[in-house]
């Protein structure tokens, strides 16, 4: 078990490092740099700027020493923020973007998993039918439609401001077009792997046994239907805070999502980097995670390790 | 038992009538259980309608996707007619133009308004309706006070027309623009015309990225699980690394890098045009078949275990024909089912780029593209948004549930619920 979670750990450090490798010739693969720009500088002034930033060493050397930065934890300055280090930038980003993103999967969790198994517990009445449209509904419609269409409600009521946010209310907005899709898709998910648990063996012994509904449901069946829902929950968290930066756009939340758009338009390759690697970092993590709780919740799954 | 009991059959009869209905092949099967579904009959008919409507709408409708009529920007679908005098009927759009309409809703002539005939004072407009020998044949006085005049605000309209000295305050209602359908935009271009070419372009890209992934991805898994060993730790290692990335994320970049590129420039836009269709279905496809790629290795994992393949194997069947004969074919419902799924995916994430302003740009649309112009005036022109996002959402509709249909029909073992 042990060794189980130490190999997945070191695999997941050579992945990042993988990734921001990637990543910085990626970005310096793209024609222009951080200090073009529509009115061009002048020359004298561009090159001064490059070189404070080390800029027009050879991009060998540029690379190792931002590797050698970042074992400190040091994400560097950022080019276009030049008042700013990325860390910092980061750290002023996050907290809005994890605020909706943690409501949003509190959301999910909480409505999303209740509503599939009421949906296959009362499987084919209208409430089943009902739950399955919207949830239908959440998954067809993308999250800027919910978005632009909430925005377009705020603007006509008085009493839902229109972006930012700055009261309780406005977090509405964005919860319910960040979660939309995963909600749905939970709902969806924790239905079906109901129902097939409801169908098995051990099901009909327990009822034949004499358990209380309640205790067959809670007990047997809730417990081994969520494995295919927890696989689904550990990268939806992430994919949820990645997926965030349409939502931050439409409502004007100056989260990292809106950085990660921004940075890339200004090819500020610090920023870039440092934005790419919190998400990467969050959502290895998150696989991670749900690697050690299968194994914890699915013995079976140890086993054949 | 008395023998006069039993009668003599007639020879027709005689013979033990055979059992006999046509063996059904696999396709059969699936196309039995598809039929059953009436979701999945209504997916694939959503399709159908959506191919149709992209492939065969633009040549019965008359307008061109990027042809602009300056004169008639931001039209809506519903036109708010009045009617002045006997036989003149008017729209006044939001763009503040007169617009000459037949009652059922032709668009027919723009009135000119002179900057002299604007009184800033008495925040009225003068219209004039000129023919063809410049004869001026009507003048419309269109007052803008009851916006802004207390007295005149307790009505509670926004304008008033005047027409030869007589006021007019009440439209006779909504007509349907038979012009443009669907509205104009932004530029006066169709609506309709651009929704139609839109649909087209994500149907391409969609399908395009989908057929490409299904070769990379059963090429690149059927190796890795047919040869296993080092091979496949490498190639799955290679998976791993991918998988790990956020995908939208690394779309984005990869986005970012090809755009204006040597490669965009000179290769894509050769195969596909201008406009970033080409960029998009290579970064769709870059990222996508992973998830292919590991179905196919964890069916070939299970299916080269079969006896079959040991007596292939046994008889000297060369390796890419296992795979290709009995391994593939085997694998193929699951393969189909990926593949269904993966059309909406690639019009989700194409939309969602195209949303950001990554996608396809002007004068070529796509749906998210659409979308994206739409929200910047979903305030003043809430039809501009909500056409394309109706359009996408029942496009997901209809290949979600053709998908689960699909899934159920190939592979009952999957069956859910």
């Amino acid at each position: 078990m042990n060794r189980y979670i130490i190999k997945k750990t070191l695999f997941s450090i050579l992945t990042l490092f993988i990734v921001v490798t990637l990543v910085f010739f990626m970005l310096r693969a793209i024609p222009g740099g951080p200090f073009t720009r529509e009115k061009p500088l002048p020359e004298a002034t561009r090159e001064r700027l490059e070189e404070a930033y080390g800029l027009n060493e050879p991009l060998i050397n540029q690379y190792f020493t931002y590797m050698g930065n970042l074992l400190t934890g040091d994400l560097g300055p950022s080019f276009r923020k030049p008042a700013y280090s990325v860390n910092e930038l980061l750290a002023t980003g996050i907290p809005n973007t994890a605020k909706i993103g943690f409501i949003a999967v509190i959301f999910i969790i909480f409505l999303g998993i209740p509503l599939g198994v009421i949906s296959a517990l009362k499987s084919n009445t209208a409430v089943d039918y009902g739950v399955m449209i919207i949830a239908t509904v959440g998954i067809t419609v993308p999250s800027f439609v919910i978005g632009s269409l909430f925005i377009l409600l705020a603007q006509n009521v008085k009493w839902i401001p229109v972006g930012g946010l700055s009261t309780p209310i406005s977090y509405v907005g964005p919860v319910v077009a960040l979660a939309g899709y995963s909600l749905a898709f939970v709902t969806r998910l924790t239905r079906s792997s109901m129902m097939e648990v409801l169908r098995q063996d051990y099901i009909r012994t327990a009822r034949a046994n004499g358990l209380s509904e309640s205790k067959v449901i809670f007990k047997h069946a809730l417990k081994n239907s969520l494995i295919p829902v927890i696989t689904y929950i550990g990268p939806m968290i992430a994919a949820i805070m990645t997926g965030s930066f349409v939502v931050e756009k439409i409502f004007y939340i100056n989260g990292i999502g809106e950085y990660f758009t921004e940075s890339i338009g200004n090819r500020d390759y610090t920023l870039v980097i440092g934005v790419t690697l919190f998400y990467a970092v969050f959502y290895i993590i998150m696989v991670l995670l749900v690697d050690i709780a299968y194994s914890v919740i699915d013995p079976r799954i140890r086993l054949s390790k | 038992m008395d023998k006069n009991k039993f009668v003599f059959l007639d020879s027709e009869q005689k013979l033990d009538k055979e059992q006999t209905r046509k063996s059904l092949t696999y396709w059969h099967d699936v196309w039995r259980r598809l039929k059953k579904n009436h979701l999945a009959i209504v997916g694939l008919v959503g399709v159908v309608i959506v191919i149709l409507f992209a492939t065969i709408g633009p040549m019965i409708n008359p307008y061109k996707y990027n042809r602009q009529y300056l004169d008639y920007k931001n039209i809506p679908p519903l036109l708010t007619v009045y009617k002045l005098g006997d036989d003149i009927h008017v729209f006044l759009s939001e763009m503040n133009q007169l617009i000459l309409v037949s009652e059922d809703g032709k668009l027919l002539e723009t009135f000119s308004l002179a900057e002299a005939d604007k009184d800033f004072d008495a925040k009225t407009y003068t219209y004039r309706l000129f023919d063809e020998e410049n004869v001026e044949v009507a003048v419309v006085m269109v007052d803008f006070a009851y916006q802004t005049d207390p007295l005149k605000r307790v009505e509670g309209i926004r304008y008033s027309f005047t027409y030869e000295d007589v006021e007019y305050k009440t439209p006779i209602g909504k007509v349907w623009n038979k012009t443009f359908i669907l509205g104009s935009d932004k530029n006066g271009r169709d609506m309709l015309a651009r929704l139609m070419y839109g649909t087209g372009i994500s149907l391409v890209i969609a399908f395009v990225a989908a057929v490409i992934n299904f070769f990379i991805g059963v090429i690149y898994g059927s190796i890795s699980g047919f040869f296993g060993k080092n091979t496949d730790i490498i190639m799955m290692r290679i998976v791993d690394i991918i998988n790990s990335i956020p995908l939208l994320l690394y779309v984005i970049l990869l986005m970012v890098v090809l755009k204006d590129s040597w490669f965009e420039i000179n290769v894509l836009n050769k195969l596909f045009g201008t406009g970033g269709l080409g960029t998009i279905i290579i970064t769709l496809i870059s990222v996508y078949w992973v998830g292919m790629a590991r179905l196919v290795r964890a069916q070939v994992l299970s299916l080269k275990e079969q006896e079959y393949v040991l007596a292939a194997k046994t008889m000297g069947v060369r390796n890419y024909k296992i795979i290709s004969k009995h391994l593939i074919p085997n694998a193929l419902g699951p393969i189909i089912v990926t593949l269904a799924m993966m059309i909406p995916t690639a019009v989700f994430t194409e939309a969602f780029l195209s949303f950001i302003g990554l996608g396809i740009s002007a004068p070529r649309a796509s749906l998210g593209s659409l979308a994206n112009d739409g929200a910047s005036f979903m305030q003043t022109y809430p039809y501009q948004l909500v056409i394309p996002a109706v359009t996408i959402a029942f496009m997901m509709l209809a290949f979600n549930f053709l998908g689960d249909g699909l899934r159920d029909a190939l592979d009952p073992r999957l069956r859910k619920g």
